[in-house]
C-alpha cells in the first residue's frame, strides 16, 4: 500500500542523493522506525537503496533512524560498493582478455552510467553489457567462450549471456532494437554509421579507460532503453536517475537541435518531454539539463511517477497479482501486463505502445512457447 | 599487532563505525561501533604495526588521562578487535 508521505520523502532524499544536495531536515525531525523502514523498503524496490542509505546516514545524530537501522543502512552501502568493486574487477579482467583477442568493445549502460553519479559505487549494479561492434567478433567470442567450457544463454536475438566470477555479462551484437519495424530499420542505419565511424566516447572508470557510445547517441539510447522497459513492464528510479544524471553531466556536449531531431525521428521526443517534466516536478531537476524544449503539462508526468513508484525495478514490485511460476501462465501474465500498460500509456506514445499487443503476440508465435 | 587490510571508518551521527571487508565475500563484512578515542587510535595507526603500550601513550598524550584508565581503554579496544577478527596479532 502506497503512502504519499513516504513517497514524498523518498523523492526528496533521492533528489538530494543524486545531486549531492542538502536534505531539508525539517522533513525528518519526528520520524519513527516504522517510517524509516518503509523508506528503506521503497528504496530497495526502486533499486536505489545505497543512494538513499548513504544520504540518510549523512544526517545529524538527532535526525538519524534508530541504531539498529543505521547498521542495516551501512550494510546496504557496503554491499553495493562491494558488488560494484566486483563488477569493475570482472570488467578489468574481461578487457584484458578481449584486448589479447583483438576484440574491442563498447560498454553500454551499467558502470558507464555509474560514472555520472556523485558517488559512482553507490549506483546499484546490474550486469555488464558489451557491444561487440566489429564484424565477426560476436561469433568469435561465442566460440572462444564455448572453447573454455563456459555456458552461453541466448537472449532476445541481439545478445547472449554468460557468467564470470558471479557477474552476468551480456555480449551484444546490436545496441538495442525497436518493436516497431520502421524505427528498428531506422536505428539499424544509425548503428551502421557508428560501426563505420567508430567515433566512440572514451570514459574513465577507476583505472580503466573504456569506450562508450558517442554522447548524443548514448543520451538517446539510455532513454530508449528506459522507455522500452517502461511500456513493457515498468521501470524503477535507478533507470530514471541514469538518464537524468547522464544529461546533467553531458548537457554541454549535446547539440539540442540535433538531439531533438534524432528523438523526433524515432517518435520519442514527447515521451522524453514527459519524463523530463516528471524529473523537474518530483526530483527538482533543472529543466536546463534537457537538450530539448521542455513542457509544463503534468498530465502524463504525474502518471509516469505514480507508475514508477508502483512498479519498482523493471516492474518486479507492482502491487497486486504476481507473475505465476508456471511457464505458460507466466507468459500470459507478461502479455496481459503489456496489454494493460498499452492501454494506460498508449496516448503517451502511440507509435511505440499501441503496436505492442500485436508485436508481442507475433514474436511469441515466431519463437514458440519455449 | 596490525589492523587487517580493507577496513574503513565512517562517522554516523555521533558514532564511529568501523567496517571491515573480506576481499572476496560480503559474508565476512564486519561492522563495529567505536567511541571517539578508539576511532582516534585506529586513525592514527592505519596499517602500521602497533603495540598496546604505544596506544596507551597516544591516549595519554591526546586526552591527558591517567595511565590506568588509558590501559583499561586500550585493553577493551584490543579485545574487541581480536574478538571481531580485525587484527593480526
Amino acid at each position: 500500500m502506497r503512502d504519499p508521505a513516504i513517497d514524498s520523502l523518498f523523492l526528496h532524499l533521492l533528489g538530494a542523493a543524486i545531486f549531492d544536495r542538502p536534505v531539508d531536515v525539517s522533513r525528518i525531525e519526528t520520524l519513527d522506525a516504522l517510517f524509516w523502514k518503509k523508506i528503506i523498503g521503497l528504496a530497495r524496490r526502486q533499486s536505489v537503496s545505497a543512494l538513499i542509505a548513504d544520504t540518510i546516514l549523512s544526517l545529524s545524530e538527532e535526525m538519524l533512524p534508530p541504531r539498529e537501522q543505521r547498521f542495516q543502512l551501512l550494510q546496504l552501502v557496503e554491499k553495493t560498493q562491494f558488488l560494484n568493486g566486483k563488477l569493475l574487477s570482472v570488467l578489468r579482467d574481461l578487457t584484458e582478455e578481449y584486448t589479447q583477442l583483438g576484440i574491442p568493445y563498447v560498454l553500454l549502460k551499467g558502470p558507464g552510467n555509474g560514472t555520472n553519479y556523485p558517488k559512482p559505487l553507490l549506483r546499484n549494479p546490474g550486469d555488464l553489457d558489451l557491444l561487440l561492434y566489429r564484424k565477426g567478433d560476436y561469433e568469435r567470442t561465442r566460440e572462444w567462450l564455448a572453447g573454455k567450457g563456459i555456458d552461453i544463454v541466448d537472449a532476445d536475438g541481439i545478445h547472449y549471456k554468460f557468467e564470470k566470477d558471479g557477474v552476468s555479462i551480456e555480449n551484444h551484437r546490436r545496441i538495442t532494437y525497436f518493436d516497431h519495424k520502421k524505427y528498428d530499420r531506422l536505428f539499424r542505419s544509425v548503428e551502421e554509421n557508428l560501426k563505420r565511424e567508430e567515433n566512440f566516447y572514451l570514459s574513465s572508470i577507476g583505472d580503466l579507460t573504456v569506450q562508450q557510445l558517442p554522447v548524443e547517441l548514448n543520451a538517446f539510447f539510455i532513454f530508449q532503453h528506459l522507455f522500452r522497459h517502461f511500456v513493457h513492464n515498468g521501470v524503477g528510479f535507478r533507470q530514471f536517475c541514469d538518464w537524468i544524471l547522464f544529461l546533467s553531466k553531458h548537457r554541454q556536449e549535446i547539440d539540442a537541435d540535433s538531439f531533438t531531431a534524432l528523438s523526433k525521428s524515432f517518435a520519442l521526443l514527447y515521451p522524453m518531454q514527459v519524463f523530463a517534466r516528471a524529473a523537474e516536478k518530483y526530483l527538482d531537476v533543472s529543466p536546463s539539463i534537457f537538450p530539448f524544449a521542455t513542457i509544463t503539462d503534468d498530465k502524463y508526468a504525474d502518471r509516469v511517477i505514480e507508475d514508477i513508484l508502483d512498479s519498482g525495478n523493471f516492474g518486479f514490485h507492482r502491487s497486486g497479482k504476481k507473475r505465476p511460476a508456471q511457464k505458460l501462465r507466466g507468459m500470459w501474465f507478461s502479455y496481459t501486463t503489456t496489454v494493460h500498460r498499452t492501454r494506460k500509456f498508449g496516448a503517451l506514445s502511440p507509435e511505440h505502445c499501441q503496436i505492442l499487443p500485436f508485436t508481442k503476440l507475433m514474436h511469441r508465435l515466431k519463437i514458440g512457447f519455449r | 599487532m596490525r589492523l587487517k587490510e580493507n577496513y574503513s571508518i565512517r562517522k554516523i551521527g555521533d558514532e564511529f563505525m568501523m567496517i571491515s571487508h573480506h576481499e572476496s565475500s560480503l559474508d565476512y563484512t564486519r561492522v563495529i561501533s567505536l567511541n571517539d578515542s578508539a576511532a582516534y587510535l585506529i586513525g592514527e595507526t592505519g596499517h602500521h604495526v602497533f603495540t598496546s603500550e604505544e596506544w596507551v601513550a597516544l591516549l595519554i598524550e591526546k586526552y591527558g588521562i591517567d595511565r590506568t584508565l588509558a590501559e583499561i581503554d586500550v585493553q577493551v579496544l584490543v579485545d574487541k578487535l581480536i574478538r571481531e577478527n580485525l587484527v593480526d596479532a
